[in-house]
């Protein structure tokens, strides 16, 4: 039962890690942006490049590769996004410009690395620690406590912070914020900016855990639509929520029926709730009707 | 001669799917990524009802029809009460069970190794065998897809498709059900998706899961990004462009692998492309932003 509760508790906690950059972009841009799977694929990869191949410690690896990632974030905002963001209908534009972006580096990360398994430095393979009646390793302790830290830090910018409120302004109406003052623009960029380096960021942290290949990058992207479906808004608090259900229902599906399955299941059992309850767990239906 | 005919069957068999695809995100404004989810619904039935039940092919195609129609009309149900982006979600985590499906469910699909020795398709006692007749049988399938369409687009109901992409709350007021319009077209492309895969099984004589993934999802939506949206002559074009062009790696002395992520780097930087600078693609009537 212990084991449980710390599986889904680690399992939680890279689900909703990972939705993070997707979920903060979505609710400045409004528009949903795949190549956030392309940047935790940049953060993991990136992660491995400065503490394997340069030799830098882990945690400056870590860090280094989310900024580095949150940069890329910025210029693929600037450079793409902002020449393609217009009206309504620009957000199917954004979208599919996403998937290039999305496509382009997985290719490059394929062409570059191969498509060979890589793994972050960590040192002798030793059994978890025994916290509370679970075996927990290192590594799953620092994703539990980044993705607590993470996300307790963007729930406090976004509720008093001047950029968490410009954040909010230009996500319920863009016009009526560039009236007020609001320097939309690079509202865009921070939002691209602080988005894509948390992504890096999970692809990094989660990298310490798991192996990485230039797929992984898709599977986090499912992941994190997953939640952002689940959510139904870009709420830091519903992302947490909605994290923690599918973690849940997802330790439950695989400790009842089969792990092999319970990916598929947990999707199936998503999509059909959306039948019933299509704004997810978001009370307001005018976040999640977009 | 018989390599020619190879591209060109390819292109054929892209052609159908494109075109069909083309009703559904160019004239109705649903981008959809699931097209190789229902490729592989006809495909693997196919591959399935042949090898393993001794069916003949025409009544494969015709179960993998079927099963298509079963598939897109519960998921279409559900997706195409979503909002615009929400259904792209929705079609991307259908795409995923479908892969997670083909992938776990070894028994029947064969798992990773997929499905070989897929007879060649033959109709009223004639095998269509690769070059010519495979070319035939594949081409005859694109022109009655491009046939098809024409004269959807032609007909009123086309113009109710184009009214909802242009402002669906506007045909609602003019009584139309528009859910009923969007579920028919997703259908029927799903449908078109499904006789092409059976071409391509029979063709292949191998089916596995690494020809449905999302990649191949995206590839098949780029081909009418990029060839034109609304635009059957350019879904035709996009296809012939972005199944041919890539061969001429071959000639460059590339290995398989490294041809095949050049391949994907070329679509994600032609799709990035196409939204900057024609975003209604190269034949398009409508851009996917303005």
């Amino acid at each position: 039962m212990e084991q449980h509760v710390a599986n889904i508790l680690i399992l939680a906690a890279r689900y909703a890690v990972t939705a993070l950059g997707l979920s903060i972009v979505y609710r400045v841009s409004g528009c949903i942006d795949f190549a956030q799977g392309a940047m935790y694929l940049l953060g993991a990869y990136l992660a491995w490049v400065w503490a394997s191949a340069c030799g830098l410690p882990l945690a400056a690896g870590i860090v280094l590769s989310s900024v580095c990632v949150g940069l890329i974030g910025m210029g693929v905002d600037a450079g793409v996004y902002r020449r393609v963001r217009g009206d309504k209908r620009a957000m199917l534009g954004i979208m599919l410009a996403s998937f290039g972006v999305l496509v382009i580096c997985q290719s490059s990360i394929s062409l570059i690395f191969g498509d060979i398994t890589l793994g972050l430095p960590r040192g002798p393979i030793e059994p978890g620690r025994l916290i509370l009646g679970a075996r927990v390793t290192d590594a799953q302790v620092a994703i539990i406590l980044t993705a607590t830290a993470v996300h307790l830090l963007c729930w406090f910018s976004d509720r008093g912070t001047r950029l968490g409120l410009k954040m909010k302004a230009v996500g319920d109406n863009r016009e009526l914020a560039a009236i007020t003052g609001v320097h939309t623009k690079a509202v865009f960029l921070l939002a691209a900016g602080i988005g894509s380096g948390l992504s890096g960021l999970a692809g990094a942290i989660i990298s310490l855990d798991v192996d990485m290949q230039p797929s992984v990058g898709t599977e986090a992207l499912l992941t994190a639509v997953l939640v952002a479906l689940l959510a139904g808004s870009g709420r830091i608090g519903a992302i947490a929520v909605a994290g923690i259900v599918l973690a849940t229902t997802k330790e439950m599906v695989g400790a009842c029926v089969s792990f092999l399955w319970a990916e598929s299941i947990v999707l199936g059992l998503v999509l059909t709730m959306l039948a019933v309850r299509p704004i997810g767990l978001s009370r307001r239906h005018r976040e999640a009707s977009r | 001669m018989t390599y020619i005919a190879h591209i060109l069957v390819m292109a054929s068999i892209f052609s159908t799917i494109a075109v069909s695809l083309n009703l559904t995100a160019g004239h109705s404004g649903l981008i959809s990524v699931c097209q190789a989810a229902f490729f592989a619904v006809g495909a693997y039935s196919t591959a399935i009802l042949t090898t393993a039940h001794g069916w003949p092919w025409e009544a494969s195609v015709c179960a993998g029809a079927c099963v298509a129609i079963a598939v897109s009309l519960c998921v279409g149900r559900v997706a195409l009460r979503l909002g615009q982006q929400t259904f792209v979600l929705a079609t991307f985590a259908l795409q995923m069970i479908m892969f997670h499906v083909l992938q776990n469910w070894s028994d029947v699909t064969g798992g990773a190794l997929g499905i070989p020795g897929v007879p060649m398709a033959s109709a009223v006692g004639l095998q269509a065998s690769p070059g010519l007749p495979a070319l035939l049988l594949a081409g005859s399938a694109a022109v009655f897809a491009v046939l098809c369409v024409s004269h959807i687009t032609r007909t009123p109901y086309g113009r109710v498709l184009r009214g909802i992409r242009e402002d669906e709350p506007l045909m609602q007021s003019a009584c139309k059900n528009t859910l009923r319009f969007k579920l028919n077209v997703f259908v029927l492309s799903a449908v078109f998706a499904s006789i092409s895969g059976s071409i391509y099984a029979s063709y292949a004589g191998y089916v596995d899961p690494s020809s449905f993934t999302i990649h191949d999802s995206i590839f098949m939506l780029a081909i009418v990004i990029i060839g034109g949206t609304g635009s059957t002559r350019g879904a035709v074009l996009g296809a012939v462009v972005l199944v041919g062009f890539p061969e001429a790696l071959r000639f460059v002395g590339m290995s398989s692998s490294v041809a095949a992520n050049v391949r994907q780097l070329l679509y994600g930087v032609l799709l990035v492309g196409c939204m900057l600078w024609r975003p209604q693609g190269l034949l398009g009537k409508y851009p996917m932003c303005e």
